[in-house]
Formats: C-alpha cells, structure tokens, sequence
C-alpha cells in the first residue's frame, strides 16, 4: 500500500471534514443545477411535453410564458404546406384562481384541443385526461399546485372553484407539470375561451385569437427547412415560426440570462466551492503539518520534494474520489427528497458528470494550496 | 587512509551587527571511515551547525567541505539532494516515524521513494531491522514500541540506503541508560562492520566510553580532539 493510502486509512478521522467539505461543494453544486434545470424545464414543459415540430408566436416572443396573441388563420396558413399533416391552436393567458378555502392566486389558463390525440396536450394527459377537459368548463391542475390552488389533495377531483369569477370543475390531477411561474390550469379552448378575458391584442388583426400555433410534420421531413418556408411566408405581418428544440431553448436561454437566477448560481457555486477549497486545503495541511518533521527527515536523505508532493496530491485526489461518491450518494437522497415534495430537480448525466468531477478538482486543487508547507519546509530545522 | 570527510575553514555567522554570533569560527576537521566520533559541548557551541554544515543541510559562508572526494557545497541543489541520498544517513532526536507505518514500512520508506520495486525494498528492510535486533516488531507501528525501539527503527531506516556517512543528532537523549547502551552500541557496530563514518552529536555523558573518538566544540571551535582507546593516529 502506498505512503499516502497507509496515512489516510490511519488517520481518516482527520481527513473526514476534507472529504465533507469536497461532498459538499459538490452537492451544493450538483443541486442547485438541478434547481436550476428543474426551474428552466418547467418554463417549457408544455413545449417539451407537446407533439408540435413547429411553433408559431407573435414575433416578439422570447420565451413561452410571454406569448402575444396572434391570429387563427395561422394555423391554416401552415396547413397549406405540403409536409404539414396537423395543425392546432393552443390557448395561454392569465386569470384569477378563487377556490372555496383560499384567496384569489393569479394563475395561468392553458386551453387546449380535448382529444386524446391533440399535440398541444402534455403527453402525460393524452392518455386519458386530456379527453375529460371536452365537458363544458372543466378543468386540470398539477398535484404540485394543489396547495397553493387551495384544493384538498384527498378530494381534489369534483371541487368546484372559480377561474375569473366563472364556476369550473376539477376534473383531473397532472403530476410533473407545474410550472415555473403561475399554477398551470389546463381547460378545452372553448372553456378557455369562456374564461379568459381578452384585453384586445395589437398585433391581432383577427377576431379568433390565439396565443400559439402548433404544426405537425410528415414523420421524416426536416423542420428545419420547413420552418424557413413558412417563416417567408408570414413575413408580413411577421410572426416568428420555431422548431420545437429552438423555442424551448431560447426560453430557457431567456431566463438564465434575464432572469438573474443564471448569476445567482453561479456565484453560490463559486462561493461553494471557494469554501470547500479554503476548509480541504486547510485540513491537508494540518495533516502535513501534522507529518511535518516525517516529511522532513526523507527531505534530510535528500528524497526530492516533489515525491513528498506526490503522496499529499496522491490523498487529495482519494479524498477527491471519495467526495465525489459522497456527492453522488447525497444528491441521490436530495433528488429523492425533492421529488416526494414535487420540487422539479433535473439531475442530468453530465450535471453529474461534472459535479463528481468538480469535487476532485476541489481537492485536487486543496492539495495543491498545501503543498506550500512541504516546499518551505527545511530539514535542518529538524537539527534545532 | 584517506578522511571521508574533510572541512576546511568552515564559518557560520548567525544575525548581524552587534547581534551577530559566530557559530563555526574557521573550524576544519578531518572524520575517517570505521570510526564512531563523538561530538559533545555545551548548547550553542555549534555543533548541531556543523553537524547540518557536514551533512549538506547548511551552507556555510565560507570553508569547503568534501566527501568523499566530492566537494559538496559547490554542487547545485538537486545534485546535492542526489548526493545525500547515495551517501549520507540520518537519526534524529525525535524519531520521526509515520504513525501510520509498521516498522518495516518505515524502513523500506526512503528505498521506495528511489523507486526501488517493493519486494525489494520490503526484504532490504527486513535485513536492516534484523541488524537492528527488532526481527520480531517489524509488523508494530510507533504507538506499540519503546523510544528505544523506535530510534532502532530510525537507524535501520537511516541504513537501508547503505550511507557511507551516517550523522545522529542527540540520539540517545530521550532513552534511558539501558536504550541508550543498546543504541550507542548499534551506532559503533555500524562504523565497524559497515566502514562507515559515523558522527554523532551528544550531550549524554554516558555514551563517551564506546566512541573512538570524541571532539568537543565551544564558540563554534574545537577545543579538544580526543581518542580515549587511542589505536589510531590523526593523520
């Protein structure tokens, strides 16, 4: 076994606050992109969770939450293309949520087409709830929306409450659609409709508004191109026309560099890891220290001091491994945790990838710090 | 024969001005292989300076050492460290020994730090703590043995890399009489059967009737030069 293995397995107590503090920083890490990722595929759940290849918005969309009405007639204008098989409108606007035992809650008011096949429904309704929205001012929440709905999660189906001061009916519970902002509730575009008060749009020069238009393609036709020519064709007034995977990253795009909440990560990341650096260096070189007049005597017989250097990064980087485990095995558990509490945290692979190896560049990077006292260390001090 | 070691006008000044203190005043002095010399007197006489001067540890400001017909403060620093590491050992005052280390890792240490194989370097340490009579500890760690114990541990590690010169700095003055014998008698041992040139600094009385030499230093002089079983002539 090596020198550095043999001192650790020893004296692991001293190592524990290192390989806790490195655990940390990398969970502190790990979660908050997760928050993070959870929070921006929530902004585009309904375009990510939807059947559309294409989208049409109002031209100064930047994100999916700030739709701008635009016309009905969109839909049969994209209709004309030879590769579009469908095409459906999708309804997205503000309204008042009163329920018997809470205030009003702003909400937002999802109208969609109540088919089972619809593509603007959420493939987790399509199944069987989309259907039950066809009668007559009937609505679905999500179960992470149930409290601030006022709903009581036991009876919630059959409670009645009030959209805009109109009676609606729950009819159904969703799971993993809550959304960033305002509690999503999902309606038939004719409910929708009912509710919604239209405040006259600008842009609109129909009476039938929408808030986005859904287009379906041939299986195998490239949405790229047929997005450029639908694009020419609704030059004028111009309306924006999306890919799917574009509009969902530029609304995500939009939050991490508008919202503010990209910089917040990053500074409690940095300030994380900074922290995790200070306190892992710190116990390596309390442990060299610790070692100091050992470390001296090999120095004395003349052993090269990068093959001391050796032994303390061989331990950083073990403490770094082990950090790196302990991260994964905790942001395990917070996953877990956050999912029972409907919390949407994304732990994507290389989210992980990159946390596990940041907690070994954390100690890496902490051994290097402490090699300091190795290089001033003289061994005729041991003489004195 | 011919010295292992010979200083030449060695002087260390330490502070300056009205602060200054001379610890090595000129001083030269000839060391032979086979010997066991001692190197005795009061604290701050500078002998543990001439000990880390000799040793390659401090650079005198002036004088010449040479060892083995190598004059080592003119090599450069990582010529030096080569050459501590083929031709000197050390033992301490305290025995510096990695707690987390059997005896006979702390031994095989400094051999697989050369990047000798293991196996090797393990079986090296065996034969160095078998000359050391601690055959039967070498699987104890530090917290298990005697002080005695441990400073035998030191010099077997101190041996393993077969130094032609071997410097101990008060190595017997945290033992008692008994470790104290046992490892003076180690140290002579070592001078005799390995030709080594052996010095040890000491402030312990007790260890003067197994050296072949003794000198004895004051104000960073040599005040006496002493044989106590004299067979040799100084040269």
């Amino acid at each position: 076994m090596s020198l550095a293995c043999s001192i650790l397995l020893h004296d692991w107590r001293r190592f524990v606050p290192a390989l806790l503090s490195v655990a940390f920083a990398g969970v502190l890490m790990l979660v908050q992109l997760g928050l993070l990722l959870g929070m921006f595929g929530s902004v585009t759940v309904l375009v990510d969770t939807a059947s559309a290849d294409l989208w049409i918005t109002s031209p100064e969309t930047q994100s999916f939450e700030q739709s701008r009405d635009i016309p009905a007639r969109l839909a049969a204008l994209a209709g004309l293309h030879p590769q579009v098989i469908h095409t459906e409108t999708m309804q997205l606007h503000d309204a008042d949520w009163r329920s018997g035992t809470a205030t009003r809650v702003a909400v937002s008011l999802v109208g969609l087409r109540p088919e089972g096949r619809s593509i603007a429904c959420p493939e987790v309704l399509r199944a069987a709830l989309c259907a039950r929205l066809s009668a007559p001012m009937s609505v679905l929440v999500d179960r992470g929306d149930l409290a601030k709905l006022g709903i009581e999660p036991g009876i919630a189906l059959g409670q009645l409450a009030e959209v805009n001061g109109r009676r609606v009916r729950v009819v159904g519970v969703t799971s993993g659609l809550r959304s960033i902002g305002s509690a999503y509730v999902f309606a038939s575009e004719q409910t929708e409709r009912a509710l919604a008060a239209h405040a006259a749009d600008a842009d609109t020069d129909a009476d039938d508004p929408v808030s986005f238009v859904l287009v379906q393609l041939l299986a195998g036709a490239d949405a790229g191109s047929v997005r450029d020519q639908l694009q020419s064709l609704m030059r004028r007034p111009v309306y924006r026309v999306w890919t799917a995977a574009e509009f969902s990253m530029q609304s995500q795009r939009y939050w991490l560099l508008e919202s503010g909440v990209g910089a917040g990560f990053l500074f409690s990341s940095m300030l994380g890891l900074v922290i995790g650096i200070v306190i892992t260096s710190q116990t390596l070189r309390g442990v060299i220290l610790g070692s100091l007049r050992e470390y001296a005597t090999f120095r004395a017989i003349g052993v090269p001091a990068r093959r001391l250097s050796a032994v303390i990064l061989e331990q950083s980087l073990w403490i770094g491994l082990c950090g790196a485990l302990a991260t994964l095995v905790l942001s395990a558990v917070a996953s877990l945790l956050a999912r029972s509490f409907y919390i949407p945290l994304t732990l994507t692979p290389w989210a992980i990838v990159s946390a596990a190896l940041l907690s070994i560049a954390t100690a890496v990077m902490s051994g290097l710090l402490a090699l300091r006292e190795l290089y001033r260390l003289e061994p005729v001090e041991l003489l004195r | 024969m011919k010295p292992s070691i010979e200083a030449v006008g060695l002087s260390r000044v330490y502070g300056r001005g009205a602060a200054a203190r001379t610890v090595l005043d000129q001083l030269s002095l000839r060391l032979w292989p086979g010997e066991l010399t001692l190197l005795i007197g009061a604290s701050g006489s500078g002998k543990s300076t001439l000990l880390a001067a000799l040793g390659g540890l401090l650079r005198p400001q002036s004088g010449s050492v040479t060892v083995l017909h190598t004059g080592i403060w003119s090599l450069s620093d990582a010529d030096l460290e080569r050459f501590r590491f083929r031709h000197f050992g050390f033992v301490f005052q305290g025995f510096n020994l990695f707690p987390a280390l059997t005896a006979v890792e702390q031994v095989a240490l400094p051999l697989k730090f050369a990047g000798v194989a293991p196996a090797i370097a393990i079986g090296r340490a065996r034969d160095a703590l078998d000359e050391m009579g601690l055959s039967a500890r070498s699987k104890l760690r530090p917290a298990l043995m005697s002080g005695g114990e441990k400073q035998r541990v030191a010099i077997a590690r101190a041996l393993v890399t077969e130094p032609d010169v071997l410097l101990a700095d008060e190595p017997t003055s945290a033992l008692d009489s008994a470790n104290s014998e046992v490892v003076i008698g180690l140290l002579k041992k070592i001078a005799r059967e390995r030709h080594a040139t052996v010095l040890t600094v000491t402030h312990d009385p007790r260890l003067s009737g197994h050296a072949d030499r003794i000198v004895e230093m004051r104000d960073g002089v040599i005040i006496s030069d002493e044989r106590p079983k004299s067979h040799k002539d100084i040269a």
